[in-house]
């Protein structure tokens, strides 16, 4: 009873002094580190086309509510590009299932027509698709790329808008899940689909991160291929193998979600931390089935995209309208913010 | 009379009287409980005429919508649609026509086609599913941003694209139209509206009287009700059934009710505060219940009479309103203007008159808001409002003949016949000269275009064509000026 007591009073100090620090509730704080993440309330800079008719043609991995979200930042700058009296059309379109060739043969493609002032894409294979760019490049296509993974490095893309710390992703749900565990324990990565640069990255950045703790191990290495239900099978797999699992990483956004559904199918107690704002993952999260999960913010990538294609098509090279790379940010929310972020994204109370 | 007969007499008057006071009394009684059955009967009546009404005005609704895609399909069939450019043009054409936020097709690989963009639909809309598909759909999509789409699909036969069969065409449908054609501002007078899914999370972004739009309304409502109660209402929404229930809310009597919408799986609500009811019924039952209190002494017929006064006056009260609520249905609720459900009437309405070939000559003038965006962005979205009614008081001060009609956020459609036909091309010069002049000095810029019909035309479509190439024209000198 005593020590109970003790802890009560403690909290309330804790809590006392939390308020008196940063002036607001630990859960306004919380609050505000959800609204922060994401953004939907972007403008058009200043800067003034020099044409009214824009045409771009953009490809990305593969269908997914990841790229749909980014996909409203797009539309909502093509509003108001609209409002300004500047029409610009775009294509956006991706293969049903993520596939290197396959986005190969769309840029190729859409080369041949040569009624796109710019050409945009998320590199599904930088090995496969960084000489494509090239190519385009130097038969005088603006290239450039966008979302979640850039090409390799040397390539001749013009610019690039979106995650560029995806190594560093990795890392951090890495370490946190490791402090979780106590810096021991064996876990499994899910990766996204292969050679994908942003998942292969956040992969790297798990290895790295958990070879530092020594009592860590990494039992098991999947690709889901950007497949729930292939993270599902997945995560039932290595949970049967390994009994004794403390933990999973999981790099793309359909993992958390498979992943979550086998770890409440099977009632065992395994540390989830993983990506992306898929609305069960959020709900796992809330309910305490996901510890942790990197929130991007896909509108800015998509409106920004939007931003730099306009000055690309108008002959822009990246110096002071734009960067040769927009940093997007990545927000690891806990579970204490999966309620806010539920409302901000989804509209759900 | 002997003091001895006299006793039994008064005893026996007394007796009488009594009597026939307490035969009074009891029949006023009798007459006061039925009386309140007839009220609360009555108000379950205006109850349900209320939702069951405004429950049909968006049945309706989306069957007009329907209809005009039916008409943009059938439309579709005279197009040259060889190339994407061709295909947006198209559908650009039909969204400034019926005033769409977004009209667009949708091929058998689930690529999307809409004005300015093309894009993969499969993850974002479940209408596009193989089942979905080949229906008339309602949906309500939950999108990344906290927005929520009300989209109306149907399926497309036999229209092929890029070599590719098209499946489904479908709208995107704001609910703020929907919202501003039920007449919500009723709420000020305390009556309370709302659409809630069947799972009770409100679809409005409104309060409903006491319950606020963040909340859950079958979860709000299981702290009123019984358990049993509220069972019964959690199924009646399951299951799509109208129904009703009274619960007690800061000491006060609430009539609460709710029906249907069907085939969106929505459900129409409406609230009153029981004090409402009597406040609005109750004049007339006093006043009857006198008369029948009278009447109750001399013949229990009177009664009769007086449910039949109390019925008719009731209802009547009930007509009224509902015209009044009809009326105001039509009407743009920021600018006072006709709005995208009136319009959508006068284009049907003209769409038969010219086949029929009882067209008188009209115009249409299209006008479109130039600067909105900015105002909105820079001093906030109450002096975007404003800068709206000024644009449209311009316009009715302008076109004092003609009806006015706001089809979307920034644009408004003028429909000149007499006077205003005959003065057309006059009216027009004062309108743009003033707008060049207000271009200059900062105040309302309003980009307008106007064609008048022509023998030829086989629909409004063709007139509205045209005066929106020339809207887009001027909007484009305006704002090169």
């Amino acid at each position: 009873m005593k020590m109970k007591r003790a802890l009560r009073v403690l909290a309330a100090v804790t809590a006392l002094f939390c308020l008196v620090e940063t002036g607001m509730p630990a859960c306004a704080e919380e609050t505000e580190k959800a609204a922060s993440a994401v953004r939907f309330d972007l403008t058009l800079d200043s800067y003034a086309p020099k044409k009214d008719h824009y045409n771009f043609y953009f490809t990305y991995k593969t269908v997914h509510a990841w790229w749909d979200a980014v996909a409203m930042g797009m539309e909502d700058a093509q509003r108001q590009y609209l409002s300004r009296g500047i029409v610009v059309t775009y294509e956006y379109l991706a293969p049903e299932a993520a596939s290197a060739d396959d986005q190969k043969n769309r840029l190729l493609a859409a080369a041949r027509n040569r009624e796109y002032d710019v050409i945009g894409v998320d590199v599904a294979d930088e090995t496969v698709i960084s000489p494509v760019l090239d190519q385009l490049a130097d038969a005088g296509i603006r290239v450039m790329t966008f979302s979640s993974s850039d090409a390799a490095p040397g390539c001749k893309r013009i610019a690039y808008v979106g995650n560029t710390h995806n190594y560093e992703d990795g890392a951090d749900l890495a370490r946190t899940l490791c402090e979780k565990l106590g810096g021991k324990g064996k876990i499994a990565v899910l990766v996204g689909t292969k050679g994908a640069p942003c998942h292969e990255d956040r992969a790297k950045g798990v290895r790295d991160t958990v070879a530092q703790y020594p009592n860590m191990e990494i039992v098991a290495e999947e690709y889901d291929q950007d497949s729930i239900q292939r993270a599902y099978d997945l995560t039932m797999k290595i949970l049967d193998d390994h009994p004794d699992l403390g933990g999973l990483v999981c790099c793309n956004m359909s993992n958390p979600v498979g992943a979550a559904r086998a770890v409440k199918e099977t009632g065992r107690d395994i540390v989830i931390v993983g990506m992306d704002h898929d609305r069960e993952a959020l709900r796992d999260l809330r309910d305490g089935v996901i510890y942790c999960l990197g929130i991007q913010d896909c509108y800015s990538i998509g409106f920004d995209t939007l931003q730099v294609a306009v000055k690309i098509a108008d002959g822009e090279l990246p110096g002071t309208l734009y960067p040769e790379k927009t940093e997007k940010s990545t927000t690891i929310i806990f579970q204490q913010d999966a309620e806010k972020m539920l409302e901000l994204l989804y509209g759900e109370f | 009379m002997k003091r001895s007969n006299l006793f039994p007499v008064l005893i026996g008057a007394v007796i009488v009287v009594l009597i026939v006071i307490a035969a009074t009394l009891w029949m006023s009684a009798g007459a006061r409980k039925a009386t309140d059955d007839a009220v609360e009967k009555v108000s379950e009546f205006y109850l349900e005429e209320l939702a069951d009404r405004r429950s049909q005005v968006v049945t309706r609704f989306f069957e007009t919508e329907a209809d005009q895609m039916q008409r943009a399909l059938a439309l579709m069939t005279q197009e040259d649609l060889s190339s994407q450019e061709a295909l947006r043009s198209f559908i650009g054409r039909v969204e400034a026509l019926y005033g769409l936020e977004l009209f667009a097709v949708a091929d058998e690989d689930n690529v999307v086609y809409t004005e300015h963009t093309t894009y993969m639909g499969g993850s974002r809309y479940a209408f596009l599913s193989d089942e979905l598909s080949r229906i008339r759909t309602i949906t309500t999509n939950a999108t990344y941003g906290g927005g929520k789409d009300i989209c109306l699909s149907l399926p497309v036969q036999n229209r092929v694209f890029n070599g590719k069969k098209l499946k489904t065409c479908f709208i995107e449908i704001n609910m703020d139209d929907i919202v501003s054609m039920l007449a919500f501002n009723t709420q000020e007078k305390g009556t309370y509206f709302s659409l809630y899914y069947e799972n009770g999370e409100n679809l409005t972004g409104l309060d409903f009287g006491p319950v606020s739009a963040k909340q859950n309304l079958l979860t709000f409502m299981s702290r009123y009700l019984t358990a049993a109660e509220t069972e019964v209402l959690s199924g009646n929404f399951r299951n799509g059934t109208a129904g009703k229930a009274l619960f007690s809310f800061s000491g006060a009597g609430q009539m609460f009710y709710y029906s249907p919408i069907p085939e969106t799986g929505w459900m129409i609500t409406v609230l009153i505060p029981e004090n409402l009811i009597y406040d609005q019924i109750g004049g007339i039952r006093e006043e009857t219940m006198n008369r029948s209190i009278i009447q109750i002494s001399i013949t229990c017929a009177a009664l009769l009479a007086f449910f039949g006064v109390l019925a008719l006056k009731a209802q009547r009260e009930s007509r009224a309103l509902l015209e009044e609520e009809r009326k105001i249905a039509e009407r743009d609720s920021l600018t006072g203007v006709g709005n995208k459900y009136a319009y959508t009437q006068k284009v049907n309405t003209v769409d038969q008159d010219i086949q029929s070939g009882n067209i008188r000559l009209f115009a249409l003038v299209v006008c479109d808001l130039n600067g909105l965006k900015q105002v909105n962005d820079t001093q906030g979205h109450a002096a975007g409002d404003n800068y709206i009614r000024k644009a449209s008081q311009l316009i009715c001060d302008l076109y004092k003949h003609s009806p006015v009609y706001r089809i979307g956020g920034d644009e408004f459609v003028v429909f000149l016949e007499g006077t205003d036909y005959e003065q057309r091309s006059e009216l027009l010069e004062s309108l743009d000269s003033r707008m060049v002049e207000n271009n200059k000095t900062g105040g309302v810029v309003i980009a307008a275009g106007m064609a008048e019909y022509q023998p030829g035309d086989s629909h409004l479509f063709d007139v509205f064509s045209r005066a929106d190439s020339l809207m887009y024209e001027r909007k484009k000198q305006l704002k090169n000026a």
